[in-house]
């Protein structure tokens, strides 16, 4: 189960955890943490440092890593879910990062500090990581090349197919939402 | 032949509380992806009122689930359940605290089937209880149906009597829909005649008449009923002849039943435990105007709570509706001629 660290700060959140950890459910909670809840950075939002300090108080693994390194989250996650498949219940895993974007389209991202940002995307996994495994011999800048242009094309594809289909039709608003529309209001 | 016709027929006397513990009881039986969930259900507790008593030791622990007092986590594991093809029948204990579920049930349940193109339902009955009546204080004895009468995707019912009781928490649990199932605590001992038999079941979205009358309808539901029945005895006795329809299912609202009524009669007091102001008395009023206002004999009268928080103990019945205000709006609409 994924969510932002500004989910962290709501009811849902803590009734959650405490539910699965009292009932020692395979769950694996993974909080994205970009350090930014909508338009307000989190230590104006939290009086701790850690998001992973919040499964301290239901009894439960929290892992703070860093959410930029593959390898890090693969690992971190295997270990989580061999818990969860062994019956030993939830685990909550804090992957920090950072937000690129601005929270919705025309945000001016006023609330952000230029040199933050600048420092954040130098450690951009897609940049950084693609280093990674080039150093490492694991793939070549043709293969990561093949792979980026196959992503590029399925998004392109998708948009195209959501463009070409048009908005649904005025009939859409009489189905789906009861099974039995008898009766229902007009 | 005849052993089967007097199976079809018979009935037994039960109060709601237990016409509430059978309906759980023959729906877990019937159909193992039922579950129940909510604070205090499973034995010895039973519920906080004994509804669900003896149901998880019949059935097992793991049909009956007893969770911390956590209302959002309920109404949420409930909705995940019923995704992943369970019949979840959750329980919020008391109808004030609905509040912290809210966004599970306006945002979520509700609109699952509709965001989804029908691909996802959430067969979710919701069990909830007002404790009106009693005393209990503002936060305890709210009657919040029209609340979820304005959320397109719930259906909301409130039944008065043990058959109907028993018969519509059935339909409930097995509609494909998610239903907001409200009891009335104050009404738990009412006791009434129930069909036996596991196929006894009442639909959802159909009204009934509990006294059939003349002069006027007097349309209703839930604790209200009672309070309409005592109060068209009072009529009786003036020589009024009121008809009490009892709506049973507020949303889909069975607006057939209500214009057939008060097309007869020619005049309507809508009285419930909901605030007045607002209140599904309302919706029922503009039903009324628009397709009967030519034969009207009379202005739509209401007979809700009044526009306050709900005081502790004796204050109480100072804003309740109760029987002798329902006649007297009545009588009122009896002197238009």
């Amino acid at each position: 189960m994924t969510f932002g660290d500004g989910a962290t700060n709501t009811g849902s959140f803590h009734e959650g955890l405490n539910l699965a950890a009292v009932w020692k459910l395979p769950v694996i909670f993974v909080c994205q943490n970009n350090l930014y809840a909508e338009l307000t950075p989190v230590e104006d939002t939290m009086n701790i440092t850690e998001v992973r300090e919040r499964a301290l108080a239901y009894n439960i693994p929290g892992i703070r890593i860093d959410g930029n390194d593959p390898e890090a989250v693969f690992a971190t996650v295997t270990e989580a879910a061999n818990r969860a498949r062994a019956g030993d219940g939830p685990t909550l895993i804090e992957a920090v990062t950072f937000r690129f974007k601005g929270h919705y389209f025309g945000d001016t991202m006023k609330y952000m500090p230029k040199e933050q940002l600048a420092e954040a995307e130098l450690r951009d996994p897609m940049i950084t990581y693609r280093r990674t495994l080039i150093a490492g011999g694991l793939l070549t800048e043709a293969e990561l090349d093949e792979i980026d242009h196959a992503a590029v094309a399925d998004v392109e594809e998708a948009v195209a197919a959501i463009a070409a289909a048009g908005s649904p039709g005025i009939e859409a608003l009489e189905n789906d939402l009861y099974a039995d529309m008898r009766g229902v209001p007009a | 032949m005849t052993a089967v016709t007097e199976s079809i027929t018979a009935t037994k006397t039960l109060g709601n509380l237990q016409a509430i513990n059978e309906a759980l009881d023959e729906a877990l039986a019937a159909d193992p992806r039922v579950f129940l969930i909510g604070e205090d259900l499973a034995d010895p507790g039973g519920g906080v009122n004994g509804a669900t008593r003896g149901l998880s030791t019949k059935h097992g622990p793991g049909r009956v689930l007893d969770t911390p007092i956590s209302e959002a986590a309920i109404v949420g594991a409930a909705i995940g359940a019923a995704i992943e093809g369970q019949i979840p029948v959750a329980e919020i204990m008391i109808m004030d605290f609905i509040g912290i579920a809210m966004d599970q049930i306006v945002n979520h349940a509700a609109k699952a089937r509709f965001m989804s193109n029908g691909r996802t339902t959430i067969p979710l009955t919701l069990r909830t209880a007002t404790f009106g009546g009693l005393g209990s204080g503002a936060t305890h004895s709210q009657s919040l149906e029209s609340w979820f009468m304005h959320v397109p995707g719930l259906k909301v019912v409130m039944p008065s009597t043990p058959a109907d009781m028993k018969g519509l928490l059935k339909a409930s649990i097995f509609d494909p829909d998610p239903v907001i199932f409200i009891e009335t605590v104050a009404c738990y001992g009412v006791k009434g005649e129930v069909p036996t038999g596991a196929d006894h079941v009442v639909p959802i979205g159909k009204a009934d008449i509990k006294r059939p009358g003349t002069d006027a309808t007097i349309i209703t539901y839930g604790r209200g009923v009672f309070d309409s029945l005592q109060a068209a005895e009072l009529l009786a006795a003036d020589g009024i002849d009121a008809e009490v329809l009892d709506l049973r299912t507020l949303l889909p609202l069975d607006t057939e039943s209500i214009l057939e009524s008060v097309g007869r009669t020619g005049r309507a007091v809508i009285t419930h435990h909901a605030v007045e102001f607002a209140g599904p008395g309302a919706e029922v009023a503009a039903q009324i105007n628009t397709h009967l206002f030519g034969s009207l004999r009379a202005p739509v009268e209401r007979v809700g709570t009044r526009f306050r928080s709900i005081p502790a103990g004796k204050l109480e019945s100072h804003v309740l509706p109760s029987p002798s205000k329902i006649a007297s709006a009545v009588k009122k609409s009896m002197e238009y001629k």
